[in-house]
């Protein structure tokens, strides 16, 4: 298991959020931050005075992946986040020691949804042959856990 | 007491107008509350409203007596304290044709706001207590002499033929000079150098700006305190210069730093404003365009100037109400045309030289007069309530520790960007 944090571009997060459901990854927090990076300071003008602004407005996304999703998550939000500019973020990969589902008290891999490829594959299928394609929101992965 | 008929048009529109410049008071709190950041937003219009309320009571029960009192050439007298005889009937020295308590009221909104201005210039660590007291003691000291000078019968300004249509002097050189001291004694903001003032709501500024340049219209074309031609003269001239100075201003900013800002915009509006006020209503159409234009330039400069001194006036109140005045002032001497308001005069540029030295006398009694009164009367302040919050209070934020509020709850990360501390909810490895 691991804890994924990336830090990506705020313009880049609806394409981020879409590559990552694509893979099954539906389980994420978002959070607005601001850093410092590589990319060359913010001026603005107030008055006709000079502002150096030092921190960039930034997305964190926070997802716990097991094994399995490790790769293709990097890979999404690679694609998906890039701009080819510097400024365009950065992914952590950290060790992940324990997780609980807080509503069932699930530990470990049976908390983190999805657990295979083939369950993926598997909702995917139902979804194109039914369901409607807003239904990889919130209430998509209420499903994924009740099934289980 | 002549007993001159009361025009019901005049007085709807001295009524309307005084509305009208009252509404400037909440324009100018929120052009100030948006430009300061997120933690000084409520003391910001907190000063702003607390001077309103101050001036509005001080006014009643003893300025307008000392201001418009037909008396000496300093002071009025004593005869309207607590607006004693001041009612239905009209004053004709002043305004033949309205109830005097309606001429009252709206010079009252006019001593409201121009104590309000100078909160600009120690927004964030000024002791509020102080600056309330400060205030009711300026309106008396500074306010009410001034315009006694300037508008009221036997004052001297007045006698010798300076002109000042709608406050000029009276309101934005006195406000922005009482700021350069007031900024001076009260001192710098604890973390000037580290953090720049950097405006934490642009709308907020616009919505301000907009209100102040929409009652501005009373406050300009109600001087003329009847509804005919003078109003509406006063009325285009106030508006053309408005325009001409956001237009000048812009240009400005492009030429020298690429941006039309949005904030620049606002600041220019207030500017034009403030130039055209003197002048409104002995100037034409025409005339009111350079003025906004001049004066908009004029307090550019004034403003990269100030931003290269130590003198922490914040948010520029006297390089846009104090420089603006004076330019206006000035631009009144150069542009002034008899023919558009006989109570007017001839100005330069209509062969008559001796009305710019005599507004440039005006300027500079009221000048240094404003300077040295409101350096007395601050030191006086002092001496009952510190000028200054204590070190402590000034990090904690003055909403928080003066006003016990804070403008905005929710914790998102602007909100600890600007406390300056990572707090629990952001993850040491995303910093």
């Amino acid at each position: 298991m691991k804890l994924i944090t990336a830090i990506i571009r705020p313009e880049r997060l609806p394409e981020v959020k879409n590559a990552l459901f694509r893979i099954g990854v539906t389980g994420l927090s978002v959070h607005g931050i601001r850093g410092h990076g590589g990319e060359p300071e913010i001026i603005e003008y107030v008055r006709g005075q000079r502002i150096v602004v030092d921190f960039t407005e930034k997305v964190a996304l926070r997802i716990a992946v097991s094994e399995p999703f490790v790769e293709p998550t990097i890979t999404a939000i690679l694609t998906a986040a890039r701009t080819g500019n510097v400024g365009d973020g950065k992914i952590f990969v950290q060790p992940l020691e324990r997780v609980i589902r807080i509503r069932t008290g699930e530990e470990n891999e049976a908390a983190l949804t999805p657990l295979t490829a083939d369950e993926v594959q598997a909702r995917a299928l139902q979804e194109a042959s039914g369901q409607t394609a807003s239904g990889q929101t919130t209430s998509g992965k209420t499903t994924d856990h009740s099934e289980r | 007491m002549n007993e001159t008929a009361i025009s019901s048009g005049d007085t709807a529109w001295l009524l309307v107008s005084t509305a009208l410049v009252f509404l400037m008071t909440p324009g100018l709190a929120f052009f100030y509350g948006g430009l300061v950041s997120r933690r000084h937003v409520l003391n910001t219009l907190m000063m702003t409203v607390g001077a309103l309320c101050v001036a509005a009571v001080i006014w009643v029960l003893i300025g307008y007596s000392l201001a418009f009192v037909p008396g000496g050439p300093l002071v009025g007298g004593l005869a309207w304290v607590g607006f004693q005889g001041v009612g239905d009937a009209p004053q004709s020295d002043y305004a033949a044709t309205v109830p005097h308590l309606a001429f009252a009221a709206f010079q009252g909104m006019f001593a409201v706001i121009t104590p309000a201005l100078i909160a600009g210039a120690v927004v964030g660590r000024m002791d509020f207590r102080a600056f309330l007291l400060f205030v009711a003691l300026w309106c008396l000291g500074v306010y009410a002499p001034v315009a006694h000078w300037v508008w009221g019968v036997g004052g001297w300004i007045r006698a010798s033929g300076a002109l000042d249509f709608a406050g000029g002097t009276v309101v934005h050189i006195t406000a922005g000079c009482a700021a350069l001291v007031a900024a001076a004694l009260v001192g710098a903001r604890a973390d000037v150098k580290r953090a720049p003032l950097r405006p934490h709501n642009v709308p907020f500024v616009l919505l301000g700006a907009g209100l102040l340049w929409f009652g501005w219209f009373g406050f300009n074309a109600g001087s003329a305190l009847t509804a005919g031609g003078l109003a509406s003269l006063a009325l285009v001239t106030t508006h053309l210069s408005a325009a001409a100075a956001v237009l000048m201003w812009l240009a400005i900013e492009v030429w020298r730093t690429g941006k039309a800002t949005a904030v620049g915009a606002a600041t220019a509006a207030v500017v034009g404003l403030v130039g055209i006020t003197p002048a409104a209503g002995f100037v034409s159409p025409l005339a009111a365009l350079v003025i906004g234009g001049v004066t908009s330039a004029v307090c550019y400069a004034a403003i990269q100037w100030r931003s290269r001194l130590s003198l922490d006036d914040t948010l520029d109140v006297f390089a846009c109400h104090g420089v603006g005045g004076m330019c206006g002032a000035l631009l009144t001497g150069v542009f002034a045309r008899q023919s558009l308001n006989e109570a007017g005069a001839d100005g330069l540029l209509a062969g008559n030289p001796k009305l710019l030295l005599i507004q440039l006398m005006a300027v500079a009694a009221t000048l240094a007069y404003t300077l040295v009164v409101t350096f007395v009367l601050l030191k006086l302040v002092g001496l009952i309530v510190p000028l200054r919050l204590s070190p402590a209070q000034e990090r904690e934020g003055i909403d928080r520790s003066v006003h016990g509020e804070a403008a905005y709850h929710e914790t998102t990360g602007d909100d600890l960007f600007d406390l300056g501390a990572a707090s629990d909810n952001l993850d040491p490895a995303v910093m």
